[in-house]
């Protein structure tokens, strides 16, 4: 979902409340251009519809009583994919969020 | 090579409908259903004959395909975790003009021509070359097939150059890593040569060099209507060098004979399959659930064993059989691989990955979305390697399939080619306790495939499914010994289960990680109610180095994982394996994806030699998880 590809313009299309661009704060090395500003919006759009996923697992375990007997690990496989990101040795390429 | 592995449309969750879908509600719905009710009885106590593990092959045509299908990272993924398993190249006609040295991508056409035009050359991006389907058999796990022209170097007064050639071929092939792979000597050539006596001597002289540089490659000889004359005649003049004879063979015809187009009707009251053009054409024809038996025994009764393989098969001119849609032409494309299943052969190729848009096992004109075609094919990949039990009927001629066994699970596939469904009673002996799994490809409202998946165990008497109209069937019986030791595995330990979620691509942008802009309350309440990390780096900025660290849990350096995507076909060094392996060991049954997210989550993408399914060793067998996108009670504890 995340993972760049040509699903992304059409999810934002589709997305019920789509991030907006004045909220955003683009990482200080990104030019703050118009273009970047949307497709950062973008990407921040796939990471709401993936935490939706999550939310949807989260209460499929919850409906059928594993919900305590679970543990549960999230973890990034690498970076964002973007300048500075994925393919770069930069800490945006391999700096990963996890939760357990 | 792309870095940033942007994929292909084909495999959006969009273009496949899974639904859940309860075996015992086709039960109490039979007002539903306009059809009859029909039974089978699967013997499970035969002792089989092996089904080969190439079975289930494609074409890369290079001038039809252009180079971003194979190079992103979503189509080899996709072939990969179906099974796909035979990759022919360069495949067809193209061969018969082409110089792996100096490729022009130009079909057809013949470069030491004085009239050939090299302006007319394709690009290279339009192309595959010998290097860049390597890296996709490399990248798959796929078996390489290999052609090399024996006609082109006699044309010209060039032979002993093209031999060379050849040979060179075979040695950049075998340092590539890929020696002792199969390869076909002449494409649909035999005609040129005169005949299968003076095509025999021409083959001879290629193989006995090719043969000289690697010794373990299997090479074969194209014969597209083989008869008893051709192969005795072949068999006597290659001085024993050939492995195996290729045929081509479409349905309902290849080429341009003169024959009347086939119609659906026709297609409906044919079982089995019948090729019009060759064989026998006064009995209607070759048949293609008996040919290779046929083939085989010639050979043996000249003390020869052939592999047998129909390595284009497919359809013919789409004039042939115009009226048929795009999903019914991939039930056809499915029942033809299951007649080449029941018929025993050693090897296929599906001819063609994409020249027409519903004729391809990909829609060229759709983003490369996978047609129906290709999903039966996934269909039947699965017991590949696994042991043929028999042919199966229901009653009625137009619904039919076979049975199959694999790692101890009962496979039966049956297809509905009728315009009703049915409910189909199975007979497995012994009864008792079972869990059935039934996976059915439907026509979905765009004309495209839809897979519907359901499970339940069955307690007592014979489970019953339905067949839906113009579909193709698989049912996977899981023995009760099976069932029953993962429930003893858990109640002995008491194990927490353990869901792994790996988000692709991503830094630390989420909400709980305070990026502004972004909501993600369902990833905050897992902070606030378990461990938020601050300082995880993941080895490499790309994804299958990170991904083959994660499942072994060393540094992957330390298991020759650092590049992206390579070594696919290499085992595992000692004494590392897989997480999935260890934890089975300690109880837990692997499930790979699920339904609840797009795509299903099923990537695996390790710089490592491994299946989607199946047992582990590290030697033979190298499957990670034991099952996917489904999960039932006595599962637990999962991973």
């Amino acid at each position: 979902m995340t993972h760049r590809g040509d699903w992304w313009p059409n999810l934002r299309e589709r997305a019920e409340t789509p991030v907006l661009v004045d909220e955003i704060e683009l990482p200080p090395y990104y030019a703050d251009t118009p273009e970047v500003k949307r497709d950062w919006a973008n990407y921040l759009d796939t990471i709401e519809y993936m935490d939706r996923e999550v939310g949807f697992l989260m209460d499929e375990l919850k409906s059928k009583g594993l919900d305590s007997n679970t543990v549960v690990i999230f973890v990034g496989d690498n970076g964002r994919c973007n300048l500075r990101g994925k393919g770069y040795l930069y800490e945006p390429g391999v700096h990963v969020p996890m939760i357990v | 090579m792309n870095t940033f592995c942007s994929c292909f449309s084909f495999l959006r969750s969009g273009c496949r409908t899974w639904a859940l879908w309860n075996l015992l509600a086709a039960l109490s719905s039979s007002a539903a259903l306009g059809g009859d009710d029909l039974a089978v009885c699967i013997d499970t106590h035969l002792d089989g004959r092996p089904i080969s593990y190439n079975l289930v092959g494609l074409h890369q045509v290079y001038t039809f395909t252009p180079d971003p299908v194979f190079e992103e990272g979503d189509f080899a993924e996709w072939v990969e975790a179906n099974g796909f398993s035979v990759s022919r190249f360069p495949g067809g006609t193209t061969v018969k003009y082409w110089d792996w040295e100096a490729p022009t991508g130009q079909p057809f056409k013949d470069p030491m021509l004085p009239t050939f035009d090299s302006k007319l050359n394709e690009p290279e991006s339009e192309w595959m070359s010998v290097d860049e389907y390597l890296d996709f058999v490399e990248a798959t796990g796929m078996t390489p097939l290999i052609g090399v022209n024996s006609y082109i170097g006699a044309v010209h007064g060039k032979e002993l150059e093209m031999i060379e050639k050849a040979v060179r071929l075979v040695r950049h092939v075998k340092e590539r890593g890929f020696g002792g792979g199969f390869w076909y000597i002449g494409n649909e050539e035999m005609h040129k040569h005169g005949g299968p006596a003076e095509h025999a001597r021409a083959f001879r002289k290629y193989a006995t060099r090719m043969k000289a540089e690697d010794p373990n490659i299997k090479v074969f000889w194209n014969d597209n209507n083989p008869s008893k004359k051709s192969v005795r005649e072949f068999l006597e003049n290659d001085g024993g060098t050939a492995d195996g004879l290729e045929t081509h063979g479409k349905w309902p015809y290849g080429g341009s004979p003169e024959l009347p187009p086939a119609s659906y009707e026709e297609w409906l009251g044919e079982v089995p399959l019948r090729d019009r053009k060759n064989g026998d054409r006064k009995s209607g024809g070759r048949v293609w659930r008996y040919a290779a038996d046929e083939y085989r025994s010639i050979a043996r009764s000249m003390g020869r064993d052939l592999l047998v393989a129909n390595n284009e098969y497919g359809f013919g001119s789409a004039n042939n059989m115009g009226s048929f849609s795009r999903f019914q032409k991939g039930l056809l494309a499915t029942e033809f691989l299951m007649e080449l299943y029941i018929g025993n052969w050693d090897m296929t190729a599906f001819w063609d990955l994409a020249l027409r848009s519903e004729d391809g096992v990909l829609d060229r004109q759709n983003g490369f979305r996978v047609n129906p075609a290709g999903e039966g094919m996934a269909l039947l990949a699965e017991v590949q390697g696994g042991t043929f039990l028999h042919a199966v009927k229901t009653g009625k001629p137009s619904v039919h399939g076979f049975a199959a066994r694999k790692d101890g699970v009962v496979y039966l596939y049956l297809l509905n080619k009728t315009g009703d469904s049915h409910r189909c009673d199975i007979s497995l002996d012994p009864a008792g306790l079972r869990k059935v799994e039934l996976q059915t490809l439907t026509e979905g409202e765009d004309g495209y495939g839809k897979l519907m998946w359901s499970s339940r165990t069955i307690d007592e008497g014979s489970p019953a499914v339905e067949l839906p109209a113009m579909s193709f069937a698989r049912i996977t019986v899981h023995p009760l010994e099976k069932v029953a030791s993962a429930r003893s595995a858990r109640t002995l330990q008491e194990k927490p289960n353990i869901i792994w979620l790996m988000a692709e691509d991503i830094g630390l942008d989420l909400e709980c990680y305070g990026m502004k802009g972004v909501s993600t309350p369902n990833l905050n309440r897992l902070a606030e109610e378990g461990t938020r990390y601050t300082g995880v780096y993941c080895p490499s900025p790309i994804c299958s180095p990170n991904r083959s660290a994660m499942m072994v849990g060393v540094d992957r350096a330390k298991i020759g994982a650092q590049h992206h995507r390579s070594k696919r076909n290499q085992p595992l060094p000692a004494p590392y394996k897989p997480m999935t392996y260890w934890l089975k060991e300690g109880g837990y049954t692997n499930i790979i994806g699920s339904d609840l997210v797009m795509g299903k989550g099923t990537k695996i993408d390790c710089n490592f030699k491994t299946k989607m399914l199946g047992s582990y060793d590290g030697v033979t067998q190298f499957g990670l998880f034991d099952k996917k996108l489904e999960y039932t009670e006595e599962d637990q504890p999962f991973f």
